[in-house]
């Protein structure tokens, strides 16, 4: 025993020598200051696979640094919030990266404190709204345009799916949970859509409490369905998954919210929405690596700036939507996209 | 003789599997990382680049302490407690809610009524297995597990429910007041003064096992429950103490996260404590001050981890990854050295424990 131990003493101090020599072998160069290429960070508050809109937002910013010679370094945070807040301070304090861009209401509030520590480092929020002197830079996308657009939709096809007994009209909308773009934008934005086609329509709003659980997505979804909703909006993440098993179960029909939606689920998925984060994520980046972007600069975009948009001209849509209801969306698309009609939001 | 022997075969084995997971460690990163000499150099050197990891690291050390020592504390009376994360989550909600809706409460009081509300939470959680293993003959292994899943859906429904902070984007409490925040050191890294707190229960813990006679009762017990049946010990009160005194002590990781680190109770921030607690009290091997070394080994692999990743190319779920073949190759350690104890998976070893 005593001799097995000493071998083993032996062999395990071998292997520590061995691993001290391969980390001192191995050391860092440091590149000069001047040829640094422009340096991005693209922090993202999630995982980039299976989240379209975090996809998007890499996308752009890739583009916008191929063309400009700039690199760019993905991190992806995992979905334990309570981390998001070390990850990025990790990043800010390399002091390696020229900028750091992110996407996630959450995120500019995180990204101010940070700033506190490292007030050199430079921060792009998609889907952030600016404060006063704000020095970190945001974009803000319309949901309420957006959600409007989806609202008449919505209207327009349960207009012409109603039969003629006299039970009331209903839609749906289930949120993953209650942050204030959904409270403040997106619900009233949907009521005011719907509401402008038929103020009889009513609002059957319900929430998951998570992004993930897409089996009680599925249960809510089905209980709306058999409470008289015909269209369901859902902005649930992972959890949408269920939305559209409850949706082909009860033969009714899903709206999606920021990405083209309808291959995912041919004939249930009838109107998507798309928030373009990439065109955002790219044209805001190629501004901070030219050196034109103003920090602390606040963008506030809709639909007729074209970067979010109801998508008209997928085949899906064109298949399964009934001509007298296109017909419709087509007027209205027309005026919110030349801008004559606008519901500006005030962040 | 014979003690000096297990003690040097324990080290032994440690070392062992301490170098076997940095062998697998560099293994990943040669595999996955794009440029390997920068990650491994990260790997190894990055948690001490500077103040802001070397903070961080110290930081989840403290959380690691506090876990670790607790199931160290369970396991030295041979009882086990898997409910670490809804005990250290019990405890972090009890405290936000101590701090956020009790009006009158100065830095003072207020930092004594969380940490006693969060080590009753925390400390009850575990209490209840302990009476149903008194009681019914329950598995601790399991009830302690199954509560703490159920309590782990409660809160979530709590801070996503009537406690979350409508004005925030992330789901979470409302935060507590700045009194009651604890000393930031390092900042804007994550350290603050809870580390002193739990190198102080370090300290009690010690004391009471080594010094006490409640603490010379519970080792006996811990040893072999039979022969301390027969020798007069109340036994049945040294499974339910040491499950109450480990979940209070996951019950102050958790208002010490609160308090120092995140101010609220943000939903799943106990991913990664509770679990990671367990395999620093393996590394222990049942002795409270070696939590301390143990805990900070498992905080150095944590940051070493998110650095790499960080600096390097190296993939999100690579970190997960490496810490998942740390837990199993302690834990595939821990069921060797105790077979004949508690899992009878393999047969006797060779210089197993004798007691």
């Amino acid at each position: 025993m005593i001799i097995k131990t000493k071998k083993l003493k032996i062999m395990s101090s071998a292997l520590l020598i061995l691993m001290i020599l391969s980390i001192a072998g191995c050391s860092k160069e440091e590149i000069s200051e001047k040829d640094k290429p422009f340096s991005i960070a693209v922090f993202v508050p999630g995982v980039l696979a299976g989240s379209p809109t975090y996809e998007m937002m890499d996308q752009g910013v890739r583009k916008a640094a191929v063309r400009n010679g700039a690199s760019v370094k993905t991190i992806e945070g995992g979905f334990n919030q309570a981390q998001w807040a070390e990850q990025v301070t990790a990043l800010a304090a390399e002091k390696s990266y020229d900028l750091i861009v992110t996407s996630n209401p959450s995120m500019p509030e995180l990204c101010r404190e940070i700033q506190k520590y490292y007030p050199e480092q430079d921060f792009i929020n998609l889907e952030g709204s600016g404060i006063k002197d704000d020095q970190v830079s945001t974009f803000f996308f319309n949901h309420k345009e957006l959600a409007f657009l989806l609202g008449n939709f919505a209207g327009f096809l349960a207009e012409s799916y109603k039969g003629d007994e006299n039970k009331p009209m209903k839609v749906g909308l289930i949120a993953g949970q209650e942050y204030p773009e959904m409270n403040n934008y997106i619900k009233p934005g949907f009521e005011m859509g719907f509401k402008n086609v038929n103020s009889d329509i009513e609002l059957d709003f319900r929430i998951i409490g998570n992004w993930y659980d897409a089996s009680k997505a599925s249960e809510l979804a089905s209980d709306m369905y058999a409470n008289g909703a015909d269209i369901i909006l859902t902005i649930a993440g992972g959890a949408n998954q269920g939305v559209l098993t409850a949706a082909k179960n009860a033969q009714k029909y899903v709206l999606w919210y920021d990405s083209n939606g309808y291959a995912i689920e041919q004939g249930v998925v009838v109107g998507s929405g798309v928030i373009r984060e990439d065109k955002a994520a790219e044209e805001m980046v190629s501004k901070a690596i030219e050196g034109t972007l103003k920090r602390g600069t606040s963008i506030s975009a809709g639909v007729s700036e074209g970067y979010v948009d109801f998508i008209d001209d997928d085949p899906n849509y064109m298949k399964f939507v009934p001509i007298t209801v296109r017909e419709k969306m087509d007027k209205l698309l027309d005026q919110m996209r030349t801008g004559k009609i606008k519901l500006p939001v005030d962040n | 003789m014979k003690r000096t022997n297990r003690l040097f075969g324990h080290m032994a084995g440690t070392i062992i599997t301490l170098v076997a997971v940095l062998i697998i460690s560099i293994i990943f990163l040669l595999l996955f990382s794009s440029d390997k000499s920068e990650s491994i150099y990260y790997f190894f050197a990055g948690p001490f680049l500077n103040s802001l990891s070397i903070g961080n690291m110290l930081s989840s050390f403290t959380l690691l302490v506090f876990s670790g020592l607790a199931i160290t504390v369970a396991f030295k009376a041979d009882v086990f407690n898997l409910g670490g994360e809804g005990q250290i989550y019990s405890g972090a909600i009890a405290a936000t809610a101590v701090l956020v809706y009790l009006p009158g409460l100065n830095s003072f009081s207020g930092f004594i009524l969380a940490s006693l509300a969060a080590a009753a939470a925390g400390g009850m959680m575990a209490g209840i297995s302990g009476v149903l293993k008194n009681r019914w003959n329950v598995d601790e292994l399991i009830s302690s597990f199954l509560l703490s899943n159920a309590v782990i859906h409660i809160i979530d429904y709590l801070i996503t429910g009537p406690l979350w902070d409508k004005e925030s984007y992330l789901l979470t409490t409302r935060t507590i007041d700045i009194r009651f925040q604890l000393l930031s050191f390092l900042r804007p890294s994550n350290l603050n003064s809870s580390i002193f707190g739990a190198l102080i229960a370090v300290g009690l813990i010690t004391f009471i096992f080594f010094f006490t006679k409640q603490g010379y009762e519970l080792r006996i017990c811990g040893m072999n429950r039979e022969f301390a049946h027969y020798g007069g010990l109340n036994t049945a009160f040294y499974v339910t103490a040491p499950l109450v005194l480990s979940g209070a002590l996951l019950g102050l990781a958790g208002s010490s996260a609160v308090m120092g680190i995140h101010h609220a109770t943000i939903k799943g921030f106990y991913s990664g404590i509770g679990w990671n607690g367990i395999a620093v009290a393996l590394i222990a091997g049942t002795n409270p001050l070696a939590v301390i070394p143990s805990a900070f080994i498992f905080a150095y692999l944590n940051q070493a981890s998110e650095t790499a990743m960080l600096k390097a190319d190296f993939p999100f779920e690579l970190g997960s990854l490496i810490q998942a073949i740390v837990f199993l190759l302690i834990s595939s350690k821990i069921i060797s050295d105790k077979a004949n104890g508690i899992f009878a998976l393999f047969p006797k070893k060779k210089g197993g424990i004798v007691d």
